[in-house]
C-alpha cells in the first residue's frame, strides 16, 4: 500500500470535518465530491451560496454542505468573539471573519471543522498570515514551518526509504530559536503522522565544528536549544548530509556517540534556499516522490493549496489534513 | 500634521500596544514596535474601518514605517 492510500484508509477509520473556502472554485468542489463519496471526510464549502451551489451542480452533484459566511448563523457569534479576544471594534472584526478565509479559520478554531485546506485562490502568505492570526501556533512554536515527505526510488535509508526535509515552503532565513522549532515541529509531525521515531539531523556544511562560520554556528545552537526544550528528541548536529545518512561517513567525521548521525530520517536544512532547492534536486535527479509541502506548527491543521492544484492534489492534502487532525488528538 | 498622519499613528500605536505618543514617522514598524506582519492584518482592517480607503493584505506589508504608511494611504486618497 502507497503512503497516500494508508492515510487515505486512516482518513477513513474517523471522518472529519474539513473546511474549503474557496468553495466555488471547481477544482475544490470536484476533490470535495470525492472526498464525501468516498467517505473520507466531511467537506464544507464555504462562499457566495449561488456561485457554490452552482459549481457542485456544474458537477452533477448536490450532497455537499455549504456556508455562505456573510448569512450564516454564526457571523455575528464569530464577530463577536473575534473582538472581544482581539480587543477590536465589532466592525474592524467583522471585515476580517467575513472573509472566508477568516470565516474557515474561525470554524477551525471553534472546533467546528478539523482542519481548513485554502489557497488555491489566494497567495500562501495570505493563508498563513489568517491561520496564525485566528488559529493561532502550537504551545511552545514561534513560527509555522513545512515539511516533504520524499520517497526515494531505490533508497533503502531513512524510514524504510522515506524521508523528511524540512522547512522547504514556510521560513526563509530561520534563526536558531526558529530552527529549533522546525526541527521539534517536524520530529512531532513525524511521530503522529507516520509513527516513527525521530532521528533528526541538523544540516550545515560543516560537521560538528569542521567549519567556523557563523552559519554554522546558528545550527549549533539550534540543536542546543531543541535539546533543552525536547531532551528525549533524538537530535544531533551541526552535520553535513553525507554524515547525516552514511554510516561509513559518520563514523568518520562524528567521533562522539549519535543516534542520529548516519541514519537519520528527518533532514532539518539550514535555510529554505537549501531545503527548496536539496528538495528539488532530489525530485528531478533521483526521482522522488514528493509529498507536500505539509504545514506543521499551527494550533490545527491546516494546507496550503498550490494555485495550479488538480482535484487530486486537492483530494489528498485534504487526507493529510483529516490524518494530521486524527493524530493530533 | 495630517488628519490621516494623526489616524495613522493613533492605530498603529492600537495595534502595537504602544502609547501613540511614543511614535513618529520614523518609527519602524516591525523592528521598533515588533508588529508582526499577522497583525498587519488587523491594521489594514482597523485603517480601512477609520479612513474609509480599501487597503489589501499585500499593500499593507509593503511599508517598513509608519511615515510609509501614511504615504501609501494619502496616494490611495488622492
Amino acid at each position: 500500500m502507497d503512503i497516500l492510500s494508508f492515510f487515505e484508509e486512516r482518513a477513513k477509520k474517523e471522518p472529519r470535518t474539513i473546511v474549503f473556502p474557496e468553495g466555488s472554485n471547481s477544482v475544490i468542489a470536484e476533490a470535495a465530491l470525492r472526498l464525501q463519496r468516498g467517505k473520507v471526510a466531511r467537506p464544507l464549502l464555504l462562499g457566495e451560496a449561488a456561485s457554490v451551489k452552482a459549481t457542485i451542480a456544474s458537477l452533477g452533484g448536490t450532497e455537499l454542505d455549504t456556508i455562505d459566511p456573510r448569512s450564516d448563523r454564526r457571523l455575528e457569534e464569530y464577530v463577536a468573539d473575534y473582538a472581544r479576544e482581539h480587543a477590536l471594534p465589532e466592525q474592524v472584526a467583522r471585515r476580517i471573519v467575513t472573509e472566508p478565509l477568516g470565516f474557515a479559520a474561525m470554524m477551525v478554531k471553534r472546533g467546528e471543522a478539523a482542519g481548513m485546506v485554502g489557497g488555491i485562490n489566494c497567495p500562501t502568505r495570505d493563508l498563513l498570515m489568517v491561520c496564525e492570526l485566528i488559529i493561532g501556533l502550537k504551545p511552545g512554536l514561534s513560527v509555522a514551518s513545512s515539511f516533504y515527505l520524499m520517497d526515494i526510488p531505490g533508497y533503502r535509508g531513512g524510514e524504510d526509504g522515506l524521508l523528511i526535509f524540512a522547512d522547504p515552503a514556510i521560513q526563509p532565513e530561520p534563526g536558531a530559536v526558529e530552527l529549533a522549532d522546525i526541527a521539534i515541529a517536524t520530529a512531532a509531525s513525524a511521530a503522529a503522522l507516520l509513527g516513527w521515531q525521530p532521528r533528526v539531523a541538523m544540516l550545515s556544511f560543516s560537521t560538528k565544528g569542521s567549519a567556523d562560520h557563523p552559519a554554522a554556528e546558528k545550527v549549533a545552537q539550534a540543536v542546543e536549544l531543541a535539546k533543552q526544550r525536547a531532551p528525549e528528541l533524538l537530535i544531533d548536529g551541526e552535520m553535513q548530509l553525507d554524515a547525516a545518512l552514511v554510516e561509513s561517513v559518520a563514523r568518520q567525521k562524528i567521533h562522539s556517540e549519535s543516534a542520529v548521525a548516519g541514519r537519520a530520517n528527518i533532514l532539518v536544512f539550514p535555510n529554505l534556499d537549501a531545503a527548496n532547492i536539496g528538495s528539488k534536486l532530489v525530485q528531478q535527479l533521483a526521482g522522488a516522490r514528493s509529498y507536500g509541502p505539509i504545514l506543521q506548527g499551527f494550533a490545527a491543521p491546516v494546507s496550503d493549496l498550490s494555485r495550479s492544484a488538480t482535484p487530486l492534489d486537492v483530494f489528498n492534502s485534504a487526507v493529510l489534513v483529516a490524518v494530521q487532525s486524527t493524530a493530533d488528538d | 500634521m495630517s488628519h490621516i498622519a494623526d489616524v495613522v499613528i493613533e492605530t498603529v500605536a492600537a495595534v502595537a500596544k504602544k502609547d501613540a505618543k511614543e511614535i513618529g514617522v520614523d518609527t519602524r514598524l516591525a523592528e521598533d514596535l515588533m508588529v508582526k506582519s499577522v497583525n498587519r492584518i488587523e491594521l489594514a482592517a482597523l485603517l480601512e474601518d477609520r479612513l474609509e480607503v480599501p487597503i489589501g493584505n499585500f499593500d499593507i506589508l509593503k511599508p517598513k514605517t509608519v511615515g510609509a504608511v501614511i504615504a501609501m494611504i494619502e496616494a490611495k486618497k488622492k
